[in-house]
């Protein structure tokens, strides 16, 4: 489903990515470890389309897609969540589910005045978000300003966006930052669910790896721009490079 | 006519033309977040398009129209290299066009009368007097802020107008869901530039007189202060704006006639206007009438 192929990423001759490559199977979630400054998020931010790659190649379905923008590679099913999660503050907690829908009708300038048009499936996504919300656990929250929200709503509201925006491919940037244990556990039941029922493929990278032992198929472990270790979670955890990279320099 | 009365309606006039530029400035930056401060460039062009169409004959209607037309044109191709720019340099980008357009057509006769202006443009209604000629001025003036007024509620209770508002709240995450930018900002530029056109249209038929030197970059920080004081983001707000603009700038030309006081009393509206702003800010930055809660259609 998703390829990197020996990608790299340069800032002002400082490397962060050292040809990094790993593939993603369509249907599994799989997690991306490592210490901070490993290149987790630059990672992410590369396949994402924030910053193109100083070399290598992504594809997508075969496809390859690096150096698209973040909104083509949204259209092209690839959708992704922030480390710090970038909501829209003075706007509700339904309207940055909403914003996240594909193909809406009443955001084409041409069809704004033809309201008969836009509102019936304006319902049918309000319906949808609310499902999502309290997937999310946060339909109490739907007319609150995002901005009021708490650090780990805030990543469930991340969560939410990425869910509405009915992607083939979820990169999620630390999706239980900052949300309660037990909520937490929830939420990757969830993404355990929806990978497997609905065949949705997910790439999480995540701090808690007790989480991602639990529920993902598959992992990688990057450590100074390149893949160190991969494999089925349980082998990753009993991996020495694994362990000295977390616990000493390796 | 009493004299207050026609004081009265024509201060009415320039409320309802500044408040379409307010309007549109709150469509740009209120809710889309692109700082123009290149609005009496849109301006002047619209007043400049109208009148020489006017002039040339043809109906008022025409001429507002062609105004609006060529001012979203401009907006556009303003818009082109402005916004892949970051928000500081667009301000700057905007205010620079603005001086630019308005110094060509100072110093390029052939297109408009160079510093002469343009004089004897035709009133939008025809009248047989000067209190007739008030009323009818007001009439069409709020013809138009009632309809540009409708259009952008319109806007900001579609899903369009959460889209421009989730741009001004965060680009790269309206990116990240598949919103195309550049393309929204492109048209909040060409749309706002289109109604600050007709602003400008209906100023140069109602002064019948138009010249270089009625389009400083002075205006420009008016309409912003009428939005800012009004509340960004609010429509009603920045209409409330535009009358508190006007009611201080009159007020203070009447107030100086019987003040003396050892400073120029020409600079004290900027001087007294400056102070509301500082006021406004420290203790109500959101402005007098707040950004709502939208509800879509």
């Amino acid at each position: 489903m998703l390829e990197i192929v020996d990608i790299h990423k340069e800032f002002d001759g400082l490397k962060v990515l050292n040809g990094v490559s790993l593939e993603v199977k369509k249907g599994h979630v799989v997690g991306l470890i490592g210490p901070n400054g490993s290149g987790k998020t630059t990672l992410f931010n590369v396949i994402a389309g924030v910053y193109k790659p100083t070399g290598g190649k992504i594809l997508l379905d075969g496809e390859p897609v690096h150096g698209l923008k973040p909104d083509q590679l949204y259209r092209k099913g690839l959708v992704r969540t922030f480390q710090i999660p970038r909501p829209f503050r003075n706007l509700t907690v339904l309207d940055n589910l909403l914003l996240a829908s594909r193909n809406q009708r009443g955001e084409k300038f041409a069809r704004v005045f033809n309201f008969t048009k836009w509102k019936m499936q304006e319902r049918e996504l309000v319906e949808k978000a609310e499902k999502t919300l309290e997937l999310i656990n946060l339909i109490h929250l739907q007319d609150e300003y995002a901005g009021n929200l708490s650090g780990g709503q805030l990543k469930l509201l991340e969560l939410g966006r990425a869910l509405m925006s009915d992607p083939k491919i979820l990169l999620l940037d630390e999706p239980a930052g900052g949300v309660n244990p037990t909520l937490a556990m929830k939420l990757f039941a969830k993404i355990d669910e929806l990978a497997h029922l609905k065949n949705l493929t997910f790439f999480i990278i995540e701090h808690r790896m007790e989480t991602l032992l639990n529920y993902s198929d598959y992992m990688f472990v990057l450590y100074k721009g390149r893949v160190i270790v991969e494999g089925k979670p349980q082998e990753v955890m009993e991996d020495e490079k694994v362990i000295e990279v977390y616990l000493g320099e390796l | 006519m009493a004299f207050p009365i026609a004081y009265l309606l024509d201060m009415l006039v320039f409320t309802g033309i500044f408040g379409i530029m307010a309007l549109s400035l709150n469509l740009e930056f209120g809710h889309t977040g692109l700082p123009n401060f290149g609005k009496v460039a849109f301006f002047m062009i619209g007043a400049y398009t109208s009148a020489l169409i006017t002039l040339a004959g043809y109906p008022f209607i025409l001429g507002i129209t062609g105004a609006m037309a060529v001012s979203a044109f401009f907006g556009a191709i303003v818009s082109l290299p402005a916004i892949r720019l970051r928000e500081d340099y667009l301000a700057i980008l905007t205010l620079a066009f603005g001086e630019i357009l308005r110094l060509i057509l100072k110093n390029e006769e052939w297109i408009a009368g160079g510093v002469l202006g343009l004089k004897g443009i035709p009133e939008a209604l025809t009248t047989t007097s000067f209190k007739s000629a008030l009323y009818g001025h007001l009439i069409v003036v709020y013809i138009f802020v009632v309809t540009f007024y409708i259009f952008l509620r319109f806007l900001e209770k579609s899903p369009y107008g959460r889209l421009l508002k989730a741009i001004r709240e965060d680009e790269l995450a309206a990116q990240s869901l598949g919103k195309n930018t550049v393309w929204y900002k492109a048209q909040a530029l060409a749309i706002g530039s289109a109604i600050a056109g007709s602003s400008g249209g209906l100023y140069a038929q109602y002064l019948s007189y138009i010249g270089p030197d009625l389009f400083m970059p002075v205006i420009t920080f008016a309409v912003w202060a009428m939005v800012i004081i009004g509340g960004v983001g609010n429509h009603k707000g920045v209409l409330v704006g535009a009358l508190i603009y006007q009611i201080f700038e009159r007020g203070s030309r009447i107030f100086k006639d019987y003040l003396q006081i050892p400073i120029d009393p020409n600079n004290m509206m900027f001087m007294i206007f400056g102070l509301l702003l500082i006021i406004v800010l420290m203790f109500r930055p959101e402005g007098l009438i707040k950004e709502e809660k939208i509800k879509l259609l």
